[in-house]
Order: C-alpha cells, then sequence, then structure tokens
C-alpha cells in the first residue's frame, strides 16, 4: 500500500469525537480484567491516536504496525491466564481493540473498530450481567451508532450532536423491536458448547466430599447462594432446610456420595396436595446438585431425582438457573423399604473408637437391642440428649481434630461447626444400629420484604442428619440445634459476630439507621433479582413458561419462529409506513410547515389569514388591526418572505434564516401578548 | 423492491431459451438493477419501483459478526448478550428503512449542458427537487465505466438545487451522459440505497483545437495575399449601419441609432468586406480526417477573436462569410459532427 493511500482522509472532528467515546466507552470496563501492562500499552496508543487526530502527522509505516501487532501477540501468549480460556480471550480482544487506533485512515478501519467496540461490550456482559452493565450497553451502543452516523456523514455537516440525535431516532424504534425479538426468539435448553476453563472456576459451593471444615469454608463466604420464590405462603423457618446432597460413604474423616442414593427414583414421584411449589434461582456453582426444599418430590426440566430425593442436573450448573420444584417440607418420606442395599450402605461403620462403640451400644441396650426390636427414635432422643448435656460448643473455627475427628470431637473438644455434629451423630446412630446418613445443603433464608422471596446465603450452608425409622422412613435429624437451637433462626455469621471472621460489614443490631441500611440492602436484592428473572433467566423454561401464560400453548422452535417473523414483519411495516407518512409530511417544506404553524396561532387571534393574502399583505393588515402583534408577526413574516420567494440562498444561510422563523413561529404567542390600549 | 416490466418483451424476443426457463431467467435478464431503465424523457421521480437497497460490505462483516454474538450469546445463556445483539440488529433493520428514505421522493431533472472541446470534461447539470428535509450523504455519478471516480456525496438541502456531473470527453461528436446512479449509504453505512437512471442529457463535444498554424491565404476580393494578423473589432472604414445579428459582438451595436430605430443595430466597416477568411476542408491535404478538424477547429476559433467575417467549408456544408458567436457555435458544431 503506498504512503498516499495509508495516509487517507482525515477523520472528521465530530466522528473522531464519538468513535473515541465509543472506544473509551467499550474498552474501559475491561481495564481491571487484563494486565495492567496491556492497560497502559492500549491507553497510550489511545493517547497517540488523540494527539495525531489533533496535531496531525504522520500514520506509522506500516511494517511498524506489522511489527506491534506481533509483539502484542506474543505478550499476550506468554501472559494470557491458563488455561486458555475466556480471560485469554478478553485479553487478545482488548488488545486488538488498542491496536486497532494504528491504523484508522481507511472508512473500513473506522468501521472496524466500532464492531470491535461491540463485541468488548458483550464481552462485559458475559463477565456482568447486571443492570449497570446494561446501562453501559445502551450508553455504547447510542455513542457507537452516532460515531457511524457521522463516518457515513460524508460533508460533516451533522456534528457529533446531531449524530447521536440521529442515531438516538434509529434506536427509538429499535430498541422495541429488540424486546420483541429477545421475548420470541426460541430459546434451546442448555449449551452448544464449553471452554474446560469456564467450568467452576471462582464458583463456592458445596463439593462432593465432606470433611471437618469445609462446610465452614463455604459458610464463611456472604454470596448468593439462590433464592426462592413462593407462590403463596413461605415456609416457616424452622423448616427452611434445602436439601443439597446426601452423604452416605465414609472412612471416618470424609464423607462421600456413594453409590446408591444417586439411582434415580423409581416409579413417578409422589405429589400430594400440601406439597410446597417453589421457584429457585440457582446460582452457579459448577456441580450438578440443584436445591430444593427438603424434601423435593418433583423434578425440574433437565433434572432428576435421585433415591436420596437429590435433585440432578443433567450437566454441571455453570450459570445462573431457574427451576420450579414441589416438596413436602415436613422431612420424612423417601424410601421406606427394609433391607434395600441403601439401607446396608447407610449402617456402614468406619474404623471408630471403643469410646465411640460404647457409647452408641449403650444408647442401643436403653432402647431395647436385646430384645431384637431397635427403637431407633429412642436412640435418637438419648443421642440430643447426649449433645445437650455435654459441654458441647457450637463455633466456627473449631480445634483441629487429628485423625480419628469423630473421637476427638465426641470426647475431647467438644467444639465444632455443623458438619462435625452431623458427621459425629451420624457416627453414632450406624454404631447403634440405626440407618443413618449426612445430607448437606443450606439452612435458613431471609425474606425480603419486597420481592416475597427468599435469599438464601452461602453462609446458610449447614449439615445435618438422617436416620431412617421403620415406621416412618428417612427423618431428618439436625444435632446442631440441639446444642445451638438458635442456628435456625440466624445464619452463623451473624449468630457469631464479627469476631472470628474476616472483614465484614457488621449491621448494628436496630435502631433506624440499620433498618434502613437493611431496607436498601433488600430493594437492591430485589432488584438484582427480578433482573435475573426477566432478563438473564429469560431462559428455554421461562419463556415456554410465559408462552404458556399468555396462551400460547404451541411454543415450539418452529412457532416461536412464525410468532418471531410475524411480529417483526407487522412492526417493521408499521415502522416502514410511519417512515413514509412523516415523509409525506416532510414534503411539505420547513419553512411551509412554520408557517402554517403561525397561521394557526394567528387564527386564534380573531385576525385570521385570509386564503388570498400573501405575507407581505398579511403583515400590512395586521399592523392595521392589531398594531400590538406587529412586530411578533413581522419577525415571522420577514424570514419567511426571504425563504419563500427570495433567488435560492446559500445553504449557511438559509438555515440561519430557518432558525429565525422558527424562533419568532415559536414566540409568537398572541394569548400571552397584552393587547394595546384596546378598542378605539 | 419490485423491478418493471417495461422492456421485458425485446428483451425475450430471439431468445430460443424454452417458456419456463425463460421465465427463470427473466428477472435476472432485466435486472434493472444493475443496467437501469430506459432513458426517461422528463423528470425522474425517486420512488419504491426505482430504489434498490442491499448491505455494504460493512453490512455483511456486520451479519456474520451478529451470528457470532448470537451463538456466542445462546452459549453461554446470556440474555443480556442476546439483547445486545438483537438491538444491533434491529438497528441495522431500521437504517436500512432510514437509507431507503433519504433517496425515496427525490425528484431529478436534465438541466443545461454546454458544449466543451475534445480534452475537457464535459459538464451536465441535473436538477434536484427535494421536496423533503435536507437529504445527507447523497452521491450521484455516470455509471459508465469512465465515468470517473466515485460520487463524492453531498447534502442535498430541501427544495431546489442543482449538481453538475462531469465525464471526460475524450471525441468530438455526441457525448450522452448515460445513465446516472444516485446513491447513499446515511445513516450507518450499513447498507447502500441506490438508484439508476437516464436524462436525455447530451453534451456536444467539438474537436480537440489543434496546435497554432498560420491562416490561409485570404480570398477576399481586393486584399488577395494577406495573411492577416488577428486585428480589434471594428477596424477600417465607417460604411453605415445594418441590422444586429444576434450573435455579433455587443462591441459592434451602434447604441444610438439602436435607440432611435427601437430595434439593435450595428457599425458596418468597410475593410471588413475585403478581408473575408475561407476556412476550407480542401486546403488541408494530406492530413488525417482529425487533424484536419482541429485545424479548422483553431482557425474557427482565431478567426472568429478576429472579428472578420469568416467562412467554413466542409464537404456537405458551408456558412459565412458572417461573424459571431451564432456563426461560431454553428461552425464548430457542424466540425464535431462531422462524417467524413
Amino acid at each position: 500500500m503506498t504512503p498516499a493511500a495509508a495516509n487517507g482522509p482525515r477523520l472528521p472532528p465530530a466522528a473522531g469525537v464519538l468513535l473515541f467515546a465509543t472506544w473509551a466507552t467499550a474498552l474501559g470496563p475491561h481495564a481491571l480484567r487484563v494486565p495492567g501492562w496491556v492497560v497502559v500499552a492500549v491507553a497510550l496508543l489511545g493517547a497517540w491516536r488523540i494527539r495525531l487526530e489533533l496535531r496531525g502527522g504522520r500514520e506509522l509505516p506500516r511494517w511498524l504496525v506489522f511489527g506491534l501487532t506481533i509483539l502484542g501477540a506474543l505478550g499476550v501468549a506468554l501472559s494470557a491466564p491458563r488455561p486458555l480460556g475466556r480471560d485469554a480471550a478478553l485479553l487478545l480482544l482488548f488488545l486488538l481493540g488498542g491496536l486497532k487506533l494504528l491504523e484508522l485512515r481507511q472508512a473500513r478501519d473506522r468501521v472496524l473498530l466500532v464492531f470491535l467496540s461491540w463485541f468488548l461490550v458483550l464481552a462485559n456482559l458475559l463477565y456482568d450481567p447486571s443492570p449497570a452493565a446494561a446501562v453501559h450497553m445502551g450508553a455504547t451502543v447510542l455513542v457507537s451508532a452516532g460515531a457511524l452516523v457521522c463516518l457515513s456523514d460524508a460533508r460533516g455537516n451533522l456534528g457529533w450532536r446531531g449524530g447521536l440525535g440521529v442515531a438516538g431516532r434509529l434506536l427509538a424504534p429499535a430498541l422495541p423491536l429488540a424486546l420483541v425479538v429477545f421475548l420470541l426468539f426460541p430459546r434451546v435448553p442448555g449449551r452448544l458448547w464449553s471452554l474446560p476453563a469456564d467450568v467452576s472456576r471462582g464458583l463456592s459451593g458445596f463439593s462432593e466430599t465432606m470433611s471437618p471444615g469445609s462446610v465452614t469454608d463455604i459458610a464463611l463466604s456472604d454470596a448468593v447462594a439462590f433464592r426462592a420464590d413462593f407462590r403463596g405462603t413461605l415456609p416457616p423457618s424452622s423448616q427452611r432446610y434445602w436439601r443439597g446432597l446426601v452423604l452416605q460413604d465414609t472412612d471416618g474423616v470424609r464423607w462421600t456420595a456413594g453409590r446408591s442414593p444417586q439411582e434415580v427414583l423409581a416409579g413417578p414421584p409422589e405429589t400430594t396436595a400440601d406439597a410446597l411449589e417453589h421457584e429457585v434461582t440457582l446460582e452457579p456453582h459448577g456441580k450438578r446438585w440443584l436445591f430444593a426444599l427438603d424434601r423435593p418430590v418433583s423434578a425440574p426440566e433437565g433434572a432428576r431425582l435421585t433415591r436420596g430425593s437429590e435433585l440432578r442436573a443433567a450437566a454441571p450448573v455453570v450459570h445462573r438457573r431457574r427451576y420450579a420444584v414441589r416438596s413436602l417440607p415436613g422431612g420424612s418420606g423417601g424410601e421406606t423399604q427394609g433391607e434395600s442395599p441403601e439401607l446396608a450402605a447407610a449402617l456402614a461403620l468406619p474404623a471408630v473408637s471403643a469410646r465411640v462403640r460404647g457409647l452408641a451400644q449403650e444408647w442401643a441396650q436403653a432402647a431395647g437391642a436385646p430384645s431384637g426390636r431397635l427403637d431407633g427414635e429412642a436412640v435418637v432422643r438419648q443421642a440430643l440428649d447426649f449433645f445437650r448435656r455435654e459441654p458441647f460448643v457450637y463455633t466456627l473455627s473449631p480445634p483441629l481434630l487429628g485423625r480419628d475427628p469423630v473421637d476427638a470431637f465426641l470426647f475431647e473438644a467438644r467444639a465444632g461447626f455443623c458438619e462435625h455434629f452431623a458427621a459425629a451423630f451420624t457416627v453414632l446412630m450406624r454404631a447403634a444400629g440405626v440407618p443413618a446418613r449426612v445430607v448437606a445443603g443450606y439452612l435458613g433464608g431471609e425474606e425480603n420484604p419486597l420481592g416475597g422471596y427468599l435469599l438464601v446465603l452461602q453462609a446458610d450452608a449447614h449439615a445435618w442428619s438422617e436416620v431412617w425409622l421403620e415406621e416412618r422412613g428417612w427423618v431428618r435429624v439436625d444435632p446442631t440445634t440441639a446444642v445451638a437451637p438458635e442456628r435456625i433462626e440466624r445464619p452463623i455469621l451473624r449468630m457469631l459476630g464479627a469476631g472470628s471472621l474476616p472483614v465484614r460489614f457488621a449491621l448494628p443490631g436496630e435502631g433506624p439507621l440499620a433498618a434502613g441500611i437493611r431496607w436498601t440492602r433488600a430493594a437492591w436484592d430485589a432488584l438484582g433479582h427480578g433482573w435475573n428473572r426477566w432478563v438473564l433467566g429469560y431462559d428455554y423454561f421461562r419463556q415456554r413458561d410465559l408462552m404458556a401464560r399468555l396462551g400460547y400453548r404451541g411454543a415450539t422452535w418452529r412457532g416461536l419462529s412464525i410468532a418471531l417473523a410475524a411480529a417483526g414483519g407487522v412492526f417493521l411495516a408499521g415502522l416502514a409506513l410511519a417512515l413514509a407518512r412523516r415523509g409525506a409530511g416532510a414534503l411539505e417544506l420547513p419553512e411551509v410547515r412554520a408557517y402554517r404553524r403561525f397561521c394557526r396561532r394567528l387564527d386564534r387571534t380573531g385576525v385570521p389569514r385570509r386564503p388570498h393574502e400573501g405575507p407581505l399583505d398579511l403583515a400590512s393588515r395586521i399592523a392595521q388591526e392589531r398594531a400590538d402583534l406587529a412586530d411578533a408577526a413581522r419577525a415571522v413574516l420577514e424570514p419567511y418572505q426571504r425563504l419563500r420567494y427570495a433567488p435560492q440562498l446559500p445553504s449557511g444561510a438559509r438555515q440561519e434564516e430557518l432558525r429565525r422563523l422558527r424562533r419568532a413561529v415559536r414566540a409568537f404567542r398572541p394569548g400571552r401578548m397584552p393587547r394595546s390600549a384596546g378598542p378605539k | 423492491m419490485s423491478l418493471r416490466r417495461r422492456d421485458l418483451d425485446v428483451a425475450a424476443k430471439g431468445n430460443p431459451v424454452p417458456g419456463a426457463l425463460a421465465r427463470l431467467a427473466r428477472p435476472l435478464r432485466r435486472a434493472g438493477f444493475l443496467r437501469g431503465e430506459g432513458p426517461a424523457a422528463g423528470p425522474v421521480a425517486l420512488d419504491r419501483s426505482r430504489i434498490f437497497v442491499l448491505p455494504t460490505r460493512a453490512g455483511w462483516t456486520l451479519g456474520a459478526l451478529l451470528l457470532a454474538m448470537l451463538l456466542g450469546s445462546v452459549n453461554y445463556e446470556n440474555g443480556l448478550g442476546l439483547l445486545l445483539t438483537f438491538l444491533l440488529g434491529s438497528l441495522a433493520v431500521v437504517s436500512i428503512l432510514h437509507t431507503h428514505r433519504n433517496l425515496s421522493g427525490l425528484r431529478l431533472a436534465p438541466g443545461r449542458t454546454e458544449p466543451v472541446f475534445a480534452g475537457e470534461a464535459a459538464r451536465f447539470a441535473i436538477l434536484l427537487d427535494n421536496p423533503g428535509g435536507t437529504r445527507r450523504a447523497v452521491a450521484l455519478r455516470p455509471r459508465a465505466r469512465n465515468g470517473g471516480r466515485e460520487g463524492e456525496a453531498a447534502d442535498l438541502p430541501p427544495g431546489a438545487s442543482a449538481v453538475e456531473l462531469l465525464r471526460p470527453a475524450a471525441r468530438r461528436g455526441r457525448l450522452a451522459l448515460g445513465p446516472v446512479v444516485v446513491e447513499t449509504r446515511f445513516p450507518l453505512g450499513l447498507a447502500r440505497a441506490w438508484s439508476v437512471f437516464e436524462l436525455p442529457l447530451g453534451c456536444l463535444v467539438y474537436p480537440r483545437p489543434g496546435p497554432p498554424h498560420p491562416w490561409p491565404a485570404p480570398t477576399g476580393s481586393d486584399r488577395e495575399g494577406e495573411a492577416a494578423a488577428p486585428s480589434g473589432v471594428g477596424q477600417g472604414d465607417f460604411a453605415g449601419i445594418r441590422r444586429h445579428h444576434p450573435g455579433e459582438s455587443p462591441g459592434t451595436v451602434h447604441w444610438k441609432a439602436s435607440a432611435r430605430a427601437q430595434e439593435l443595430l450595428s457599425k458596418h466597416f468597410l475593410g471588413e468586406q475585403g478581408a473575408q477568411l475561407w476556412l476550407s476542408w480542401d486546403d488541408l491535404p494530406g492530413l488525417g480526417t482529425e487533424e484536419r478538424l482541429s485545424r479548422l477547429c483553431r482557425w474557427a476559433l482565431e478567426a472568429h477573436g478576429s472579428a472578420r467575417p469568416w467562412a467554413l467549408r466542409l464537404p456537405g456544408f458551408q456558412a459565412g462569410p458572417d461573424r459571431g458567436e451564432a456563426h461560431l457555435r454553428r461552425c464548430l458544431t457542424a466540425l464535431a459532427e462531422f462524417e467524413p
């Protein structure tokens, strides 16, 4: 390419302003997501380009542009976060956005810069799909459309404000059209592909195993775990156990899921009238379990219900997900047949110390084991009495327990978090001959006064036990509440105070200020939740739900496509018609339009224009009949006269004259003008 | 955008393609799309049937980009990403309507065209009537391949205005403007709306004046042998007054006499009659046709400048001896249209 071509036409100032604004707003939010050297390099490129456009100068030679690009690519290759995934792609995109400034002489390059900015906005939405990001998106689209307008405005007569104005007029109908398409565009369940680095990174929640301290780690986070909407009344706080996964196999230290509970529940799940229906919006946690009020009896679409009454999604939850589920909050139920392999697994005892075994045997003796018929409930009662009687402490920072944590916890430390209690209780039950298992999930949920839903935080993470009783099946037993009954009412963080925790915004207990802060937080969360429900969580399921509620049951791929085509077609046809009609109105010259408005106002004064009257005659008649209006009328009629009948004016003078005319017409308000002395 | 069915049968005539195939090929063949329609007699109004819209290269690129954004948003189940994609797509579609409207309703009529000499640029004036508001970045250009570079886009003010289209006039004769393209990419540059039309505009191209060359011998009655140099107006002895011929130099008008007689009269000098110049095709043997015409053109211009009566004689054409603009024009036109 010759230097002349590389030094193409200069960027018009208006297009330059908007193009640079587009570039800066698109890159801005990513500045904290990429390494510092890239930010500095890109900022330098921006400064160089601004200087070049303002002061003039030479473009970089082609070989240097090429060299810098190679250098940048090398830098990205070396410093990109591993494994290569979303972050690396963003880094590359960000750098490209900076390097694109190096060549901006061709019209094509400028348009490409706008396109690149749009891609960067999309990347921002992938990272941060918040209402703020949506506002950022709207602003960037407006500014970038203005940049495109100014770029295609060959003469540069519009100016950047005019460019934004045209962009606004384009966006005004584009936004509702986009919303229609958004609602009707057929969604697919699940995703098309995934990058390995995207899954389960930076996500908090339960892992497949539980060992002393693992729940404590989760409970230290005050991130949102999920939100649950209830149709009708909320469950009482004592029933807000959210079932996640069942842990059955243990070696005495670690607890894992084991095989049998994962099998799918045979037969259709029981549904009863008093089942509580609720809808959960689950934050991504990278695992397959879905949480539901204990105990779920129906599986949402894309998930199944296991024999352990767990909900298992078909794929790991790496995006926020909404699902409807029905639960029986009584707690008991599930598999009730004796002698199943599941029960055998729930009796498998790890290596335990003699002290533990002795304690359990003691309870079993008392509960009638020698007679051959063990009263499970009696054993449970004794165990809970034991926890209450002995000086057990519920704490978030338990002491280290060594190689036999159950023994150490029960007889020495006697301080622990819920997983210690649940694990020890379950082992004791098994040693006594009562089938038992650990359930991990959440306990609690704060009611949002605005949204009518429960907010469950990671800090609500909890573990409890389930024992199998012959008459009732699996029954929930929470040994923690035997020690700390207040745990039901409050999440662990608020219960224990801020003393032992990392920095945290501790709320003062009472008072108007605290109430205000709490209300603001609730309002913010409610806004976010509504956002999640209607914008982010508007997926395959929700779309079908909405369509069904609107009475459209054929919400299939085909049906939706037809509806989309029809709605879009009608919308565009209407828009084209409106444009054509406005075009017909625009057939009138602007001065004629202004003149007509003036005449309408004149009608109200009692001195209407007569059909045959030209502007000059009219002016002299007004001067005779309404001397008070004469000046104001002349201010209108003179520019009109010039515009309409003078030989052709140069474009600038014409615009000036038009502005004068319009201003005078606006100022012509006969009603507000003082009448002259009155009739003579 | 519909195409007109005019000229269709003419095109189909003499084409042995069987009926069904012909019907299929018809829209392609008549592609008013590319060739435009036949010349219109009067003003051309741009309406739905004359304006075509297609995406530009940037538009196609955006299409591919939006597809990628759509796939990405669907895959990452990102509702906002979908919204962005749809918003940009809607923006592009709405901009197409505006691009179309930027041309729609415009009326174009042929204006005046002045003759030029070969080697100059022919200027074709086109009158525009814009009944709406300002139309931005509308470009007009001749569609012909040698019709100059990409038309420069300009803003069309409301009301009447005129534009001039330039085409290089390489050869003498009549240069037709041919099909004209009016196009715009405003407001987003993603779509191009255009219309091809033809106005009855032609430009007369005189031969290129040859290099200066001595005049042929004047063939007047009493000044034989004089190779006169160009001289000023009104030299010689005053001989009387005669009627002014349109095209004669205004300097010869006898204003006082004209005022009395109520019509234009010009002064008449004796010397002129004697110094008649005869420019003749036959005086230039041994030259090619175009060289002869070029030299005659040069002589005619100089003779006109000399204010002496002069005459031009071509095979099958003779004018003069006479003077004035009208005479010059008549002779130059003859030179331009001469066919040996």
